[in-house]
C-alpha cells in the first residue's frame, strides 16, 4: 500500500490511468474534464475508482459514491485525499471537507 | 380471408405475410397495411414487441443522431421511425436520455413497446394478427415463396401470401424456403435482464459502482464466477428505488448446437441471477433491502442468422456513414460489440451523421417475393453490431413492409423506393 499522497499527485496518476485506458486519442482531457463527456462510461469509471483505491490505499464508502464526487478526476482525487487524511491544499483548489457524502 | 377446413389445416391468404412481431415486424405490418395490402402478422409469443418485450430491453437505441454538443435529441429520420419514437415517448412518459459521447436512448418501461405496437396495428384495420404462431415450413415455386406452414397454438395453419417479410430476427422463413442464411449466433453475447426493487434511493445514482466493487472482490476470491462482472445498468432505469440490470453472457460457442447453447444460457443465467441477488443483498449497502422483482422471460439475443442478400451492409459503410441511392433505412448507432469482456467494444462514426441501408440488403439472393428486416437482413457481423438496434429495426421493417406491399399489389419497386425515401426525409 502506498502512503497517503496529496490531491495533485492522486489526480495526476488517475489522469494518466484514464488516458492510457479509456480516453480516445485526440480527446482533450485533464483532471477537470467532466468524465461523462470524455468517453468514461460506468465500467470505466469503476475501473478508475478501483485503480485509485488500490494505488492509494483508500476505500471510498458507499455514502461517498455520489455524482458530485465522481464528476471528474479532480473531485475523485479530492475525495480520496480527504479519506486518506491528506486533503491538504493543492493547485486543484480542493477544500478540506468538500468531499460529498449522502446522509446516513 | 379465413377458411376452416374439417379435413386439413386452417388456411389464410393475404397480400403480405409478416413473420415476427418485434420492432421490424410491427413496422413492416403497419407499412404494408397503410399501403393498402391485406396483411397477416404471425408471432410466436402471446404478446407483441419481440425481444423488446420478451427480453425486457429497457432502452430504445438508434432513434436519435449522436450529438455531444446538443442538449436536444434530433431524430435520425422522419416517417414511421419518428412517429413510433413519439408514441413510445408519450406512452412511457419518458424523455430521451443523453449518455456518454452524445448518444441518446429512449427509456422503455416494461410492456410499453408492445402496447404501442398493438395500438398501431389496430388502427390499420386490415391486419390480422396471429399470436402463439410458430412458422415451421415454407414451400417455394421457382423463386417465390408460395406457402408458409405454421402451428397456431397447436393447430396447423397454412398461409398463402403474395409476398413475405421475414422479421423473425433469424431469417427463419428465408432459411426454410431454401435461401442461404449466415449463422451469426456467435458474433455477440446475449444478456439476461432482471429488475431489482427497493434499492436504497440515496445510493442508487452511483450504486452500481459499489455493486461492481463487491463483485470484483467476490470474483477475485472465487466466490462468484467471472461472468458476474458483466453486470450493467440499463440507462434510465435507476429511479424510484428500481434498477433494471443486464447480466451479459459470453458469445455462443461454434462447436455447440444452437438449441443446446440457448438452453444453457437460459438455465445457467437464471440460476446465476438468483445467486447474484442473494450476494448483493448480503454484501452491498445499495441492495441490502432489494427485492428481485422480475427476470425477463427470454435472454436478449444480440445476434442471430442473417440472409445472404443481393447487397450487404459492411463495416466500412457504417464507419464512413455511407449513403446509397437505393437507401431505404438509416442507422445512427455506433458499432457496439458485446464479446467476452465485461464491457462492449465501441466504434464510432461521425457525430450528427448516419449511414443508409440499401433495399437490396433486405432482398435475399434467389427469392423474389421475400424481404428481410431487423436483425436478419444482409450485413457483415461488424456492421450488424450497429444495425441491430430498435431504431434501425423499425426503419428496415418499414422499408420491407412498404416494398412487400407494393410488390404484392403489382406496383413497381422503384415507386416503393421513392415513397420510402420521401418519408425518411420528412
Amino acid at each position: 500500500m502506498t502512503p497517503p499522497q496529496d490531491t495533485k499527485t492522486i489526480a495526476e496518476q488517475l489522469c494518466q490511468f484514464a488516458r492510457t485506458n479509456f480516453v480516445a486519442e485526440g480527446t482533450a482531457f485533464d483532471e477537470h474534464s467532466p468524465l461523462a463527456e470524455t468517453g468514461i462510461d460506468s465500467f470505466a469509471l469503476f475501473e478508475l475508482l478501483l485503480y485509485g483505491e488500490r494505488t492509494f490505499g483508500v476505500r471510498v464508502p458507499p455514502s461517498h459514491l455520489t455524482r458530485g464526487n465522481l464528476a471528474s478526476v479532480a473531485t475523485i482525487a479530492c475525495c480520496m485525499a480527504e479519506l486518506a487524511g491528506s486533503g491538504r491544499q493543492s493547485p486543484l483548489d480542493c477544500k478540506p471537507g468538500s468531499c460529498e457524502r449522502d446522509p446516513p | 380471408m379465413t377458411r376452416a377446413s374439417p379435413t386439413g389445416p386452417a388456411s389464410l391468404s393475404c397480400d403480405v405475410l409478416v413473420v415476427g412481431a418485434g420492432a421490424a415486424g410491427v413496422a413492416a405490418a403497419v407499412a404494408a397495411g397503410r399501403a393498402g395490402a391485406r396483411v397477416v402478422l404471425v408471432e410466436r409469443y402471446g404478446f407483441l414487441g419481440g425481444l423488446a418485450s420478451a427480453a425486457q430491453v429497457g432502452a430504445a437505441c438508434g432513434l436519435y443522431l449522436r450529438d455531444p454538443s446538443s442538449s436536444t435529441p434530433r431524430p435520425v429520420a422522419g416517417g414511421f421511425v419518428g412517429e413510433y419514437a413519439c408514441r413510445l415517448q408519450r406512452a412511457a412518459g419518458a424523455e430521451p436520455l443523453r449518455l456518454e459521447r452524445g448518444l441518446w436512448v429512449l427509456p422503455l418501461p416494461i410492456a410499453v413497446f408492445g402496447s404501442v405496437a398493438d395500438a398501431l396495428l389496430r388502427e390499420c384495420g386490415n391486419i390480422t394478427v396471429a399470436l402463439h404462431t410458430t412458422v415451421a415450413g415454407a414451400q417455394t415455386e421457382g423463386a417465390r415463396v408460395v406457402r408458409v406452414h405454421a402451428l397456431a397454438w397447436n393447430q396447423p395453419l397454412s398461409l398463402r401470401p403474395a409476398t413475405v417479410v421475414d422479421g423473425s430476427g433469424e431469417g427463419t422463413v428465408a432459411g426454410l424456403a431454401g435461401a442461404t442464411v449466415e449463422n451469426g449466433a456467435g458474433d455477440q453475447g446475449p444478456a439476461l435482464v432482471f429488475s431489482l426493487e427497493q434499492v436504497e434511493s440515496g445510493l442508487t445514482e452511483c450504486g452500481l459502482i459499489e455493486v461492481r466493487r463487491e463483485l470484483r472482490r467476490a470474483v477475485e476470491n472465487g466466490s462468484l464466477p467471472p461472468l458476474c462482472e458483466g453486470l450493467a445498468l440499463i440507462p434510465g432505469t435507476n429511479c424510484h428505488g428500481r434498477m433494471d440490470l443486464k447480466l451479459n453472457l459470453p458469445p455462443a460457442s461454434p462447436d455447440r448446437p444452437l438449441w443446446q447453447q440457448l438452453t444453457c444460457w437460459e438455465r445457467d443465467a437464471r440460476a446465476l441471477v438468483l445467486r447474484l441477488h442473494r450476494f448483493l443483498v448480503e454484501n452491498t449497502a445499495t441492495c441490502r433491502r432489494a427485492r428481485l422483482a422480475s427476470i425477463a422471460p427470454q435472454i436478449g439475443l444480440r445476434s442471430g442468422s442473417r440472409i445472404q442478400g443481393r447487397a450487404r451492409l459492411e463495416e466500412e459503410d457504417v464507419l464512413k456513414s455511407r449513403k446509397s441511392a437505393l437507401g431505404v433505412a438509416r442507422g445512427c448507432w455506433p458499432m457496439e460489440r458485446w464479446g467476452n469482456a465485461a464491457r462492449p467494444d465501441m466504434a464510432f462514426f461521425d457525430e450528427r451523421d448516419y449511414y443508409e441501408i440499401a433495399l437490396d440488403c433486405l432482398r435475399p439472393a434467389g427469392l423474389d417475393n421475400l424481404f428481410a428486416a431487423g436483425r436478419c437482413f444482409s450485413a457483415g457481423a461488424a456492421a450488424m453490431t450497429s444495425a441491430r438496434v430498435i431504431g434501425t429495426a423499425l426503419a428496415t421493417g418499414w422499408a420491407a413492409g412498404t416494398a412487400a406491399a407494393f410488390q404484392a399489389l403489382g406496383r413497381p419497386l422503384d415507386q416503393a423506393l421513392e415513397t420510402i425515401r420521401r418519408q425518411m426525409n420528412q
